[in-house]
């Protein structure tokens, strides 16, 4: 059991690892997924060869790139800021498709509505599109976060001491490799499970008619006609 | 030039790590499948376990897992053989996944019919269910073999000299970083860019097009 104690301290490392990957990937992804939507075409272009060498290149070969990489043209970044920078790129990369779908179902109609209101088109993004895009995101978006809570364990190939390269140090040290990788495997497992029956519970709850708050937007609609 | 030759030269060792996981992927997941379909519940627990063990773990950690656990015992893996090993039970899991899922996608109507007339098992499986549950799983399978020949990069810290470890030993050496690393991406992209062509070449006249039903349609 103190295997799995001994690996609390790399567990905090690891989440504050997934949360910087979430915290900048996402609104990374929101941008590019806007891009691909509804984005010009010089835009489109570039943002879809970024986001192909994203879902493209293994997520070692750009966590290499970042780390022993920029450094020949002056570009240091530290170990912990080398992993978020480059699984953010990635998680960006692969949500960008979430969001463009996301921006896509929100129907035409709604766009044109927003357009004869005279709402600015960040007012529409604001009240109107993204509202909507949002639930449709939220789910699969959860979902991606278990792949990146995984990458987060390539931590340990730039001498990071997050979960993965806590256990494999103290198994060194211990002569215990085998059992703290169980306990690490451990870990992560449960972590994924949990994020995965929380990502089905919101989507349970999303499919139920009654989600939408109805009432408030009855007075509204009736003065309206 | 040499960079890109020298890169070049240790595709076989990456293509022999994909190959080698994807056929144990596959080998394992059909009976976990199977499984996680049974009737039987113990059976399908099991399959449940496995299936969540080897998705939630993380492939690195598996790696590990495998190549520190077989080596207990006096006998040391060849890293190769422990790549392959970690790289398989994890697509195992993925892969078992999305065979369910095509099972899943056939309606129900079709197994009661067979049912209905009786027809055996074999004839059940072969014949009805499972052509029409190769397009999902096939594509499944696909999306999840492109994401298994980057994954293998993951060998090269357990020891495997695959594109990677090349990579990172002519950086050591003083190669220029951005370039040597970029290559070897564009390597793995190449790679997953012609599996997703090849998979949409073989896709566009094979199984989605293969239901007895369509055949005979087509030969009338």
């Amino acid at each position: 059991m103190h295997y799995i104690t001994d690996l609390l301290p790399g567990l905090g490392l690891t989440m504050v690892l997934w949360i910087g990957i979430c915290v900048l990937g996402f609104p990374l992804g929101l941008l590019y997924g806007y891009a691909l939507a509804i984005g010009p075409k010089w835009l489109r272009v570039p943002v879809f060869i970024i986001v192909n060498v994203a879902r493209g290149f293994p997520g070692l070969v750009l966590l290499y790139f970042v780390y022993n990489g920029l450094p020949d043209i002056g570009i240091n970044w530290s170990n912990t800021t080398s992993v978020i920078v480059a699984f953010a790129f990635v998680a960006a990369g692969y949500t960008a498709g979430i969001f463009r779908a996301a921006i896509n179902s929100v129907p035409k109609a709604q766009h044109e509505a927003t357009a004869v209101l005279g709402l600015s088109f960040w007012k529409a993004q604001r009240l109107v599109v993204l509202p909507q895009a949002f639930k449709t995101v939220l789910p699969p978006l959860i979902g991606f976060s278990v792949v990146i809570l995984q990458a987060t364990s390539l931590g340990y190939a730039v001498g990071l001491r997050e979960m993965t390269g806590l256990a494999y140090n103290l198994g060194a040290v211990a002569f215990a490799a085998l059992p703290y990788m169980l306990a690490t495997g451990f870990i992560y497992m449960v972590l994924c499970i949990a994020i995965s029956q929380f990502a089905a519970w919101i989507q349970a709850r999303g499919d139920k008619p009654k989600a939408r708050p109805a009432a408030k937007t009855a007075p509204a609609t009736s003065t309206a006609s | 030039m040499s960079i890109l030759w020298q890169l070049l030269q240790s595709i076989p060792t990456t293509l022999m790590l994909w190959l080698g996981a994807q056929v144990l992927g596959l080998a394992l997941a059909i009976p976990v499948a199977a499984g996680r379909m049974s009737k039987n519940r113990t059976i399908r627990i099991i399959a449940i376990w496995w299936i969540e063990i080897f998705r939630g773990i993380p492939t690195l950690v598996l790696l590990f897992i495998v190549f520190f656990g077989l080596s207990v015992n006096n006998y040391s893996p060849s890293a190769m053989v422990a790549g392959i090993l970690g790289l398989g039970f994890s697509s195992s899991g993925y892969i078992a996944e999305s065979i369910r899922a095509g099972f899943e996608a056939v309606p129900k109507q079709q197994t009661e019919a067979c049912l209905a007339l009786s027809l055996p098992l074999k004839t059940r499986l072969g014949k009805v269910l499972f052509p029409q549950a190769l397009p999902v799983v096939s594509e499944g399978v696909v999306s999840y073999s492109i994401h298994l020949l980057k994954e293998t990069a993951l060998a090269s810290l357990i020891g495997v000299v695959d594109i990677m470890t090349v990579a990172y030993y002519l950086v050591e050496r003083g190669v220029d970083g951005p370039t040597v690393f970029f290559f070897a991406g564009m390597l793995y992209l190449i790679g997953c860019t012609l599996l997703a062509w090849f998979a949409h070449l073989v896709g566009r006249n094979g199984p989605h097009d293969n239901r007895p039903s369509l055949r005979k349609a087509r030969a009338a």
